[in-house]
């Protein structure tokens, strides 16, 4: 029966078989094998630890050991946080699978209902932003069955259930951004979005390291209350889910018919707005500035602003700025940064910590931008040709890079100088070395990139990427050693000095090429 | 006034191998100044090699190349300053728009900002992007990312232009004005070598033809001189390189280097015969 619906063309189904067969095809990339035998040696550890818990579950009950009445509010809050972190996957992937995938022109100039299109896309973004949690939890259905409890096959649906859920709130919050933005400025607004939501849930596991004695208790009361008699009581509709998962079949029955229900219902009334913002998302460029007039006069930078270095400087940082994913990641890890930053200024053991952890968010971050300036320039024929030495173009390019992290800088440096001398020297020194360092990796050593592949620029080059990390964790234990145990610096420079040594050795030939990647 | 002995581009005894292929082998080339010079040949032959040699963005393994008598090897940056270089599918910035792209073009080359600002207008207007100019380069199309490019490469206002296949890409009215501002230019005083596929275009608008075929120069002169080399008479341009590219063609080395040589000297042509 499926089978012949399948073979009708043009159907929802006949959409979803191929929208799956892409997704399998693009599965694992090049080394197509190696990543399916990883993803099946995973599964097999993930079936070992099932049957760990369920055994160990299963002796504890055997012995009277019961589960306290709580846990189900525990999981169920547990679950809504990871919900926040499949939401932002969602909202990363939703704007390219809607808007900047390339057959798009195909589909929608197909005589195929474009809510179907809508439908199968939504649900391919729900299903690849939930494949961690999928691979993670299948394996528990299927040592339950063997268990003697069949029950936990409620794991399939609810986990399809997850993923629906996701895409429709993904879904919705993705049409209205493009409402509000319009299709090219969503990517970016989505993308940030989506790690600001990311953020949030860890920010929110160390938001009681935030606050006072007597805001936690009050909080805490509060939160008593509503597990007994308030809103969060066990039988709550809002733990739903997770009983949808231990296999209630009400539960479960609820979670499906909502989500399929939500998933509908935002396909249904966000359709329109899809179309449109495809066709937009095909249309010219974003317009910066209105348009000029016949009699506009141009104006450029003039006097120091217009030297040589001043504009190469001036076109890289626009080229940061204005890259969604260069600020989204940047923003991520800022945020990650807030909690550590909040204990440093609070003194004590952390800061120790703290100054070692920011040399080394420094060093990656510098890392991602030489990254973008250097191996990811855009016209190496024209830098080539430009009447500018190679070499200096790449300093150029290195300060480009390693300025705006060190600027960021800055205002702690000169916190610490008041509070304790010895840190903030050790961050002002070290930081700028730790993160020319880092830039030197594709400064010493061109090679060529594609600013499009940012995300998978660590997979690109392996040993690029290693030295990278190697040299940020390097200088991070330099600043360490610097501050508590100085003896071991005989350890921590050498491997800190090892990336820029590597690169400059390895480079000399690309160097010469006269090429800049 | 140019240097009436320096050659606008001389290439002496070029080699360029890559692993086991040699894609230039033993080319010498000789362009004097003001002349709108085609270099064609079959797919592979090593026309885009040599051409970004001289541009300096490869290196030779042999050879010299010396562009308004500046080595390219030894003093890159005094010959690139005199020269643009507009690839087949130049790459643009796609988050710059085309003032911001002109301004950083401009800026590369040491440009005064309120001339540059002045030739960016000029440019823009008359390559009809004029409308476009505060959009992202991202939107383009193809044919208007030729435009900018070709924008890019005039700011500067260099001396010796080098394009791979400048018409890829741009409709009828775009190619026409294209043509008539590389005659201008070469009008002008300054020299233009070009490559492109389409034949009628170099038989057109050059004055002289180079014919590389396996990296080397087996033909050059104008196109009635190319004529006579192959023994064909009244025959088009397309026979001509059909003719001389042919597998088993008779090597004509010997009679490309007296051309070459004979032209090298040459600074002044008579220039309207081959003009569209």
């Amino acid at each position: 029966m499926i089978a012949k619906y399948f073979s009708r063309p043009s159907t929802l189904l006949w959409l979803l078989k191929y929208e799956l067969f892409f997704a399998w095809r693009n599965y694992g990339g090049k080394s197509k094998r190696r990543g399916i035998a990883w993803t099946l040696f995973l599964w097999l550890i993930v079936h070992i630890i099932a049957i760990a818990i369920f055994y160990g579950a299963a002796a504890a009950m055997a012995r009277g050991i019961t589960f306290p009445p709580k846990t189900i509010i525990y999981t169920g809050i547990g679950f809504w946080v990871f919900f926040t972190l499949l939401l932002s996957q969602t909202l990363a992937l939703s704007v390219n699978a809607f808007f900047s995938r390339g057959d798009m022109d195909l589909l929608l100039t197909s005589p195929i209902n474009p809510k179907h299109i809508l439908l199968v896309r939504g649900l391919g973004v729900g299903l690849t932003a939930a494949l961690f949690p999928i691979v993670l939890l299948i394996p528990f259905a299927h040592v339950g069955l063997f268990a003697g409890q069949p029950k936990f096959l409620a794991i399939y649906p609810a986990v399809l259930s997850m993923a629906l859920l996701a895409g429709a709130i993904g879904i919705w919050l993705t049409m209205s951004l493009v409402t509000l933005l319009g299709a090219r400025r969503a990517k970016t607004a989505a993308q940030v979005l989506g790690a600001l939501i990311g953020a949030f849930a860890f920010i929110g596991f160390q938001f009681q390291n935030f606050i006072s004695r007597s805001t936690r208790e009050a909080m805490s009361g509060w939160f008593d209350v509503q597990t007994t008699t308030g809103l969060l009581t066990p039988d709550s509709p809002f733990f739903w889910p997770v009983r949808a998962f231990m296999g209630e079949l009400i539960s479960l029955l609820a979670f499906v018919a909502f989500a399929a229900a939500l998933y509908w219902l935002v396909a249904t009334l966000t359709y329109r707005r899809f179309v449109e913002g495809a066709q937009e998302g095909q249309r010219g460029g974003l317009i910066r500035k209105p348009f000029l007039d016949a009699n506009a006069k141009v104006r450029y930078s003039q006097g120091l602003m217009a030297s040589m270095s001043a504009i190469m400087l001036k076109k890289e940082w626009r080229l940061i700025l204005r890259d969604p994913q260069i600020i989204t990641q940047t923003l991520l890890q800022l945020l990650y940064l807030l909690p550590l930053i909040f204990f440093g200024m609070r003194g004590g053991q952390s800061t120790v910590l703290l100054i070692p952890s920011l040399i080394m968010l420094t060093a990656m971050l510098v890392g991602n931008l030489a990254w973008l300036t250097v191996a990811a320039e855009d016209a190496p024929d024209l830098i080539g040709t430009a009447p500018m030495t190679l070499n200096r173009m790449r300093i150029i390019k290195a300060v480009a890079a390693v300025t705006p992290p060190l600027v960021l800088l800055i205002p702690l440096v000169i916190y610490w100088l008041g509070k304790n001398p010895l840190h903030a020297l050790v961050l002002a020194v070290i930081a700028p070395l730790a993160a020319f360092s880092s830039a030197s990796c594709y400064v010493l050593n061109p090679q060529k990139a594609n600013r499009r592949e940012m995300a998978k620029r660590g997979r690109a080059s392996v040993l690029t990427s290693i030295l990278e990390i190697t040299s940020a964790m390097g200088w991070a234990a330099t600043a360490y050693c610097l501050i508590k145990a100085p003896l071991f610096l005989i350890l921590a420079v050498p491997v800190a000095l090892a990336a820029p040594i590597y690169s400059y050795l390895a480079g000399d030939e690309a160097r010469r090429s006269g090429v800049l990647t | 006034m140019p240097t009436v002995n320096i050659p606008a581009l001389k290439i002496t005894n070029l080699v360029k191998a890559f692993q086991s292929t040699t894609a230039v082998d033993q080319l010498n080339l000789s362009i004097p100044q003001g002349e709108f010079h085609a270099l064609l040949g079959p797919n592979g032959a090593g026309k885009t090699t040599t051409l970004r040699i001289v541009a300096g963005l490869a290196t030779a393994d042999l050879g010299r190349v010396e562009v308004f008598g500046n080595d390219v090897a030894t003093d890159a940056i005094a010959a690139k300053r005199v020269m643009a270089f507009l690839p087949d599918d130049p790459l643009l910035y796609g988050k710059l728009t085309a003032l911001e792209y002109l301004e950083f073009v401009a800026g590369l080359w040491s440009i005064e900002s309120a001339v540059a600002a002045k030739r960016a207008e000029d440019l823009l207007k008359w390559l009809d992007l004029w409308s476009k100019a505060n959009e992202l380069t991202e939107g383009y199309s193809r044919g208007m990312r030729q435009k900018l490019a070709l924008a890019g490469a005039l700011i500067h206002e260099p001396k010796m232009m080098i394009l791979d296949e400048p018409l890829t890409g741009l409709d009828a009215h775009a190619a026409r004005s294209v043509k008539d501002m590389l005659v201008d230019y070469v009008k002008r005083g300054n020299t233009i070598v070009l490559t492109t596929h389409i034949l009628e275009i170099a038989e057109r608008l050059a004055e002289r033809i180079s014919i590389i075929q396996k990296g080397k120069i087996v033909a050059v002169g104008t196109l009635d001189e190319l004529r006579a080399t192959a023994g064909q008479s009244g025959a088009t341009l397309e026979d001509v390189f059909l003719n001389l590219t042919a597998d088993g063609a008779p090597s004509l080395d010997k009679n490309a280097d007296q051309h070459t040589n004979a032209n090298a000297a040459v600074n002044t042509k008579s220039s309207d015969s081959n003009q569209p």
